[in-house]
């Protein structure tokens, strides 16, 4: 905006500075801390992602460390003597089958989440691609996914997957397990992902990458996506939650992988075997224990994003 | 309201039924698997001897009953035309029984369970998240909010059986599982609805705390949001009691979103029922299901996916048409 | 001075943020007459629309009324609780907010808003009677007796306007504070709106005032134009004056960059720099670096509003250097 006023020079120099021309208005100016500090005040600022993230490293450390010390014979069928009360060979006990329970845990929790992470990605990764398919299409070709994203959201999706899961011939494995899972796993990514596609796509950057002669696919990939990142992440927590959820729903219902020892499957037999009538508490409990766990701390770290990628929302709970 | 709003809703409902039908008749079919040889199969591998005029030609003889050699397409139209008639088949496992009436049965708990459940937790999280995003709420609540938030990421199911294990096990308060004791019969007494409602607290209790918190916290975000607009700061240039504006300018626009969000998650909202029935053992439709599926009954099964499909998509459909009745906008703009 | 209908004194209003506490008000004061249309005017920021709002209590955190005093009628309306003023919006000082906002709420009849107010000051009347009042409501601001059951999407901006005003003037209060009534209305419907408020204003002897930067409604309309630069009131005077002579740099500036259809022009003038930031605020005159006439003194000593001729203020030392003249407000 040029201002044509006949002024003195002074004026005229004070002008192009273009900053607030009253110079003793000083706002402090942020000095240079360091990066820890920084990252410090941050997860200060953002308990959800620091209490998230640290259940998560937890619930690794467990895994990790626990793979180390089991002996995962202790997880077949009449390995121990059955229905044992926790002791110390056995601190969680032993369930109806034989199998010691702890070791059960810890070799079933990373089936779980495995479950999780595979079909998490996949929805992720389709849901990425519909979404800019969608945008990048837009008009009728928009229309009709999102309403087909949107009617598929509204059915209940469990039993869609018993209905595919029903079909799958065979026995069922962790990975089958995950497919059957990925197949609505997308939806809520497409959908998430497109409001933000749609949102950076009026974004300033994005012209200027078209305007300086930047294709369609590399605009994407180097404009669109590392600014897509935290919705990304977000996301993808989220789905691989959902996969959680609806795996263990799967296998509550007496649909998982037998052979398989993963927290729903845990719970499945806990229901058939009727642990709670006879008092097997020590079974049914540490799987419930550590899905509440693992969801908890699933559902803070998507929190946390949430807040790193929109500050608007850090408010008060 | 405007026809062009009505039709679509029409159309989206049936769009919707057509494609649960087409998933339920395509996929089990595109495994290749026989229903009929996999539940004989079944029965024989648990030692219930078949009649001797061998497998096969019984297998056929039932497969002729059930229409399934007759070529695809044909059984696809027969199924269509079943559909529409809410004629669902057979179910195998108790065959001659209906699969219809045997869900028919079930259906009261269910809809008993879900309703009273969903519409409990659906006001006191929508009135609680109200008064907490409004900044009026009594110090107790600002409490408790934060405890519902968490729990509102847990899954109803494992609500129940935390809470199950807790007031059924440890301090043998309620009972375990069931509609209703094993040693009492059904019957219009008042003692036997004692029982009843004994017998659901538990379940509608899972469901009750585990979604309230999901409601609370979308009203919460919803006032908030209001709270800023310039009909809120009009109407408190006008004098406005606090109340008035409370409920009337703010909660009648937040709860409109409140409302779609309702009918968007009904989906979620019956899968979860159905796991809750699962671990209490509950006579709805959630243990059809279940046995159904332990008995690879699949005619019962998919007669079961179908009928719920069916039902959330008419209820989606009966609040998109109570909707314009609440938004003066939607009726003029024909959305 | 006594008769004024509403005495603004000593106002400060900040904004207490993270980043420091924004002075958006600092001192203003004035007088307002029984059936006076006074003009605020001033660029974004300047303080006018905080001070309109600050009358009717209707800052929300992280604004805060420092300290001053605000007289309607007498009363210290900055003493009373939360229901007495209450009571006080509506029936003594109304609202008429900017016609793009949002100000209807958009699920309820308006009939109904314009009643619900009413009824929340004590006047409950029968179906009949109100539904009377709500005719006559609209027939005062011109407008078809449809109109009452309309809700708010289906009315256009000028409509909107015109159902506040109804509002605002259905209790006839003694102040109504327009806070840019016109913003976003084209020429045409402005016109009509200004119209009506005046014709309102007359019929119910009340007091306006008015908030705006459209200097060409401001002259047709007020009787007396204030000018607002960073929270402070720096020019004070009739319209007539304002027009032809003002006082302030800054307001000479303003009148000078509206576009005139008199003579030709080539260049649209503005005004060079830009507002100071509001959080810690400089010695001396806070127009002093984008000030023409800027003198030393300017940088030392800030100027206060005085009386520089009969009913005329401004805050600037080249009308207050040797002869001061008493301090107090217009």
């Amino acid at each position: 905006m040029k201002q044509m006023v006949e002024t003195d020079d002074r004026s005229i120099a004070e002008n192009d500075q273009g900053l607030s021309i009253a110079t003793d208005t000083n706002v402090a100016e942020p000095k240079s801390i360091s990066r820890v500090i920084l990252a410090f005040r941050y997860v200060r600022r953002n308990p959800s992602l620091t209490g998230g993230s640290l259940m998560l490293l937890i619930l690794l450390l467990f895994v990790v460390i626990g793979g180390l010390l089991i002996d995962p014979d202790n997880a077949r069928p009449m390995a121990n003597r059955p229905r044992l009360a926790p002791s110390a060979e056995h601190l969680l006990g032993t369930d109806r089958q034989g199998k010691d329970v702890l070791t059960v845990m810890v070799i079933g929790t990373p089936q779980t989440i495995r479950i999780g992470l595979i079909a998490g990605g996949i929805g992720v990764a389709v849901g990425t691609i519909l979404a800019f398919f969608s945008v990048y299409y837009g008009g009728i070709v928009d229309i009709l996914v999102s309403s087909v994203v949107d009617i598929l959201r509204t059915v209940p999706g469990l039993l869609v997957l018993v209905i595919i899961a029903i079909s799958v011939p065979g026995d069922m494995t962790v990975d089958m397990m995950a497919l059957i899972v990925a197949a609505l796993s997308w939806l809520n990514p497409a959908r998430i992902l497109r409001s933000q596609v749609l949102v950076m796509k009026q974004k300033p950057y994005v012209e200027m990458a078209r305007f300086t002669g930047m294709s369609g696919p590399e605009i994407i990939i180097k404009e669109m996506i590392p600014n897509l990142m935290p919705y990304l992440i977000s996301t993808f927590v989220l789905a691989v939650a959902g996969a959680i959820l609806a795996s263990i729903g799967l296998e509550a219902l007496g649909l998982g992988a037998f052979e398989s020892n993963t927290l729903g499957m845990t719970i499945y037999w806990n229901i058939h075997y009727g642990s709670l009538l006879n008092g097997w508490w020590w079974w049914l409990l540490p799987p419930i224990l550590m899905i509440v766990f693992l969801f908890v701390a699933l559902f803070l770290v998507s929190l946390g994003l949430d807040e790193w990628a929109n500050p608007r929302l850090r408010r008060k709970l | 309201m405007t026809l062009e709003y009505f039709i679509r809703r029409v159309i989206q409902f049936f769009v919707i039924v057509f494609l649960a039908v087409t998933l339920n008749f395509f996929f089990p079919r595109m495994s290749g698997q026989d229903p009929i040889r996999e539940k004989l199969l079944q029965l024989e591998a648990q030692g219930v001897s078949i009649t001797g005029e061998g497998v096969e030609e019984f297998i056929a003889s039932y497969n002729t009953k059930f229409g399934l050699d007759k070529p695809i397409l044909e059984q696809y139209l027969t199924y269509l035309g079943q559909m529409a008639r809410l004629d669902l088949g057979q179910s195998i496992a108790y065959f001659p029984q209906q699969v219809s009436s045997l869900v028919l049965s079930a259906v009261p708990w269910s809809i008993g369970l879900l309703l009273t459940a969903t519409l409990m937790s659906f006001t006191i999280g929508t009135l609680v998240g109200a008064l907490i995003g409004w900044g009026n709420a009594p110090r107790f609540l600002q409490f408790i909010f934060p405890a519902f938030f968490v729990f509102s990421a847990v899954p109803f199911y494992l609500m129940g059986l935390l809470l199950l294990y807790v007031f059924a096990f440890q301090f043998k308060l309620l009972p375990l599982f069931g509609g209703y004791s094993t040693s009492t019969l059904p019957s219009p007494t008042i003692d036997f609805y004692m029982e009843v409602f004994k017998h659901s607290i538990l379940p509608a209790l899972s469901i009750v705390l585990a979604q309230t918190g999901y409601w609370a916290l979308g009203m919460r975000s919803m006032m908030v949001t209001i709270e800023g607009e310039d009909y809120i700061l009009q109407a408190e240039a006008k004098g406005l009691k606090k109340g008035r504006i409370f409920f009337q300018y703010a909660m009648r626009n937040a709860i409109l979103p409140q409302i779609t969000a309702l009918a968007m998650s009904l989906g979620t909202i019956i899968s979860g029922a159905i796991l809750v029935e699962v671990i209490f053992a509950y006579p709805g439709v959630g243990s059809v299901l279940v046995r159904a599926i332990l008995g690879f009954d699949w005619f019962v099964i998919q007669g079961v996916v179908f009928l719920i499909i069916l039902t959330v998509a008419f209820s989606m459909l009966i609040i998109d048409l109570i909707y314009p009745l609440l938004d003066p906008r939607i009726s003029y703009r024909g959305d | 001075m006594t008769g004024s209908v509403l005495e603004i004194k000593d106002l400060h209003v900040h904004y207490e943020t993270d980043a420091g506490n924004i002075k958006a008000v600092n001192g203003v004061s004035l007088n307002l007459q029984r059936g006076e249309r006074l003009a605020l005017v001033g660029e974004s920021g300047s303080g006018k629309t905080t001070t309109a709002l600050a009358i009717m209590r209707l800052l929300k955190p992280p604004a805060k009324i420092v300290s001053g005093e605000i007289l309607l009628n007498g009363r210290n309306v900055l003493a009373m609780n939360e229901e007495e003023m209450r009571l006080m919006r509506l029936d003594k000082v109304a609202l008429v907010t900017q016609a793009a906002m949002n100000s209807l709420n958009p699920v309820m009849s308006i009939k109904d808003q314009l009643t619900d107010g009413l009824e929340d000051h004590g006047y409950y009347e029968s179906k009949e009677l109100r539904r009377a009042r709500v005719q006559e409501m609209l027939a005062r601001v011109g407008l078809n007796p449809e109109v009452a059951d309309m809700y708010p999407h289906q009315l256009s901006g000028g409509m909107k306007q015109r159902v506040a005003m109804a509002t605002a003037t259905a209790l006839n209060p003694d102040v109504i504070i327009a806070d840019e009534p016109t913003s976003a209305l084209d020429v045409v419907v402005q016109r009509q709106v200004m119209a009506t408020l005046g014709r309102l204003q007359r019929e119910t002897n009340a007091s306006v005032i008015l908030v705006g930067h459209d200097m060409g409604l401001i002259a047709q309309f007020a009787d007396r134009v204030g000018v607002m630069y960073a929270g402070k009131l720096v020019d004070l005077q009739p319209v007539q004056h304002m027009i032809e002579n003002p006082l302030h740099p800054y307001s000479r500036l303003l009148l000078e960059s509206v576009p005139t259809l008199e003579k030709k022009q080539e260049k649209l003038i503005g005004i060079p720099g830009i507002t100071p930031a509001l959080i810690n605020l400089p010695r001396g005159c806070l127009f002093r670096p984008r000030c023409p006439e800027a003198m030393d003194v300017c940088a030392e000593v800030e100027p206060s509003l005085t009386q520089i001729y009969p009913e005329r203020w401004a805050a600037c030392h080249l009308f207050t250097d040797e002869n001061s003249t008493q301090e107090t407000n217009a």
